[in-house]
């Protein structure tokens, strides 16, 4: 339980660490839509390099970016069959028993397992290097020209990050009524299903009970301190933009300009 | 001799930058029939050595014996559902592990889960609600609408219908008031009497450790520092001191009597005893 890699912040002292998260953001959301982009086997490839050294730059391990992946095989391994069912085009590659396999159904399922996967990259190496608080921070400033349409930034900031406060808190918490309910006998791995889904309702319940206790003594601790949604507040971090960021956003449009010439101009 | 452990070592996160060693080399042996009161600062070890003694935690290195099984380090054992019915472990706060509907449901979870016929288990239920003191009009209320000291009574009926030989319990009393406490402590005492149960408690009040258990098990920074009798304990100065433990009430009105000069004897434990004598050593004197 206690060695997820998805969305962990890694500490380093790598450029990437300090680039302004709310540039950060904006590059990835860039990056995001360059990978989504059709550009073919080329824009692909090019996209993969860039990628991969910007994890180098960011002095991220590969481990730790392959162990970010690794949820995502299961789903990776389902596109392919529903793939290899369901796309009748190109030629026959395989006959296995009148069952034919086509070439569009590989290649379609290695365009989006490469996509992804780039995906993955480029999330995990955003919330690796940049520190829960200061990502939310980025967000809410964000959405801040959105508030007239009434989006409520400074809420959802808060939401967020009151989320990504309390994973770990839950995952204790997961650990800890896992082993409660081991020492009743209930065994996680072994079991017919219907133990299965008793042992799942066992661990669910309690979590459920103590997430809404603590959510409740969390709302009673705010109003204690006088918090109001809508109220004007200074920040004690404030984030500034840089030359630095500014290069690393022009970096990143011309890939994404690169991407576009690819797939629709050559 | 129930529960021994053979220089066990335990690592939390092993072979990544957050590694932890929260057990190093702890031998101990649990007697057969005592109450053994495990005691050590916060972050000591204590809930990680507890949770080997049901095989929750597997030692890195080392090798725990519970009852006749042996678990070796680096050893993938089998069969640890059956080794959990012997070995009852009652977590800290367990009142937040109930789940079911009812809480005599909650209670049948156990005995249920070890292939206890539903008639048995049901009886089962009914005795540990008993023992732990609470009425059978609650047996059909939602474990969530009890107060916190009897869903913990109910949580640990839960384990005590599993009719365990060793019972394991982690901060039994804690967040409890003085007589929720109290009563907790003589329900253990009475399964040891009464069921010769062996009984395992961590705890941090020392005046429960002089009153209730045999044994102690000192824990500081993951190492062993004492396993003796408590009352070797409580008369070992050097050892109280350097783990600056305050001791119990008794025992430090030993001390203040004998540094006023009178002499009583420290095995005496009842108040009126020594009220008596301090009355008698005061007349005697010129």
């Amino acid at each position: 339980m206690n060695n997820i890699a998805l969305g962990r912040y890694i500490p380093m002292n790598s450029v990437v660490h300090k680039f302004d998260p709310r540039a950060k953001i904006l590059g990835m959301l860039i990056l995001l839509t360059a990978i989504f982009i059709p550009a073919g086997f080329y824009g692909y490839a090019f996209l993969a390099v860039f990628v991969v050294s910007v994890v180098m730059i960011s002095k991220l391990s590969f481990k730790f970016i392959t162990k970010a992946m690794k949820p995502m095989m299961l789903m990776l391994i389902f596109l392919m069959v529903i793939n290899i069912f369901v796309l009748r085009t190109g030629y026959v590659i395989v006959d296995v028993f009148g069952f034919k396999i086509y070439s569009d159904a590989l290649w379609q399922t290695l365009y989006i397992s490469i996509r992804l996967l780039l995906m993955i990259m480029v999330t995990t190496v955003l919330t690796a290097t940049t520190k829960p608080l200061d990502l939310t921070l980025g967000i809410e400033d964000l959405l801040k020209p959105f508030k007239r349409f009434k989006v409520p930034a400074h809420e959802i900031a808060m939401m967020i990050s009151i989320a990504l406060r309390f994973i770990p808190t839950l995952i204790e918490e997961t650990d800890r009524i896992m082993k409660a309910q081991a020492s009743r006998g209930v065994d996680m791995a072994e079991g017919k299903l219907k133990e299965k889904i008793v042992a799942i309702l066992s661990l669910i319940v309690p979590l459920f009970v103590s997430s809404f206790q603590r959510a409740e003594d969390l709302a009673d601790a705010m109003e204690a301190r006088g918090y109001v949604p809508s109220a004007m507040r200074t920040r004690y971090k404030q984030l500034k933009r840089t030359t630095k960021d500014v290069i690393m956003l022009i970096v990143v449009l011309m890939v994404l300009a690169i991407i576009i010439a690819l797939a629709y101009v050559l | 001799m129930t529960i021994a452990f053979k220089n066990v070592s335990y690592e939390y996160a092993p072979n990544t930058p957050f590694a932890y060693g929260a057990l190093k080399d702890v031998s101990v042996s649990i007697k057969q029939g005592s109450i053994t009161a495990i005691v050590g600062a916060t972050g000591s070890g204590k809930t990680t050595l507890v949770q080997h003694l049901n095989a929750l935690l597997l030692p890195s290195e080392g090798e725990v014996h519970i009852m006749d099984r042996v678990i070796v380090a680096n050893e993938k054992p089998k069969q640890l559902k059956s080794l959990r019915q012997h070995v009852g472990l009652v977590f800290q706060f367990p009142e937040y592990q109930l789940f079911e509907e009812t809480v005599i449901k909650d209670i049948m979870f156990g005995p249920l889960n070890f292939n206890v016929t539903k008639e048995d288990a049901l009886k089962k239920a009914h005795e540990a609600l008993k023992v732990v003191g609470l009425d059978e009009e609650v047996a059909q209320k939602s474990p969530l609408d009890l107060s916190g000291g009897q869903k913990r009574r109910a949580a640990i009926a839960g384990i005590l219908a599993i009719d365990p030989d060793v019972l394991v319990l982690d901060e039994p009393t804690a967040g409890l008031d003085p007589q929720g406490s109290q009563a907790m402590m003589d329900l253990f005492v009475g399964l040891n009497k009464n069921q010769k149960k062996t009984v395992c408690i961590v705890t941090h009040d020392m005046e429960h450790v002089f009153n209730y258990c045999d044994d102690v098990v000192v824990i500081d920074k993951g190492k062993m520092v004492a396993s003796c009798s408590v009352n070797e304990f409580f008369f070992d100065e050097a050892l109280i001191t350097s783990l600056n433990i305050e001791l119990p009430k008794v025992i430090q009105l030993h001390k203040l009597l004998k540094d006023h000069g009178i002499d009583i004897d420290p095995s005496i434990t009842d108040l009126d005893v020594i009220a008596a004598q301090i009355a008698q050593a005061k007349r005697v004197r010129p």
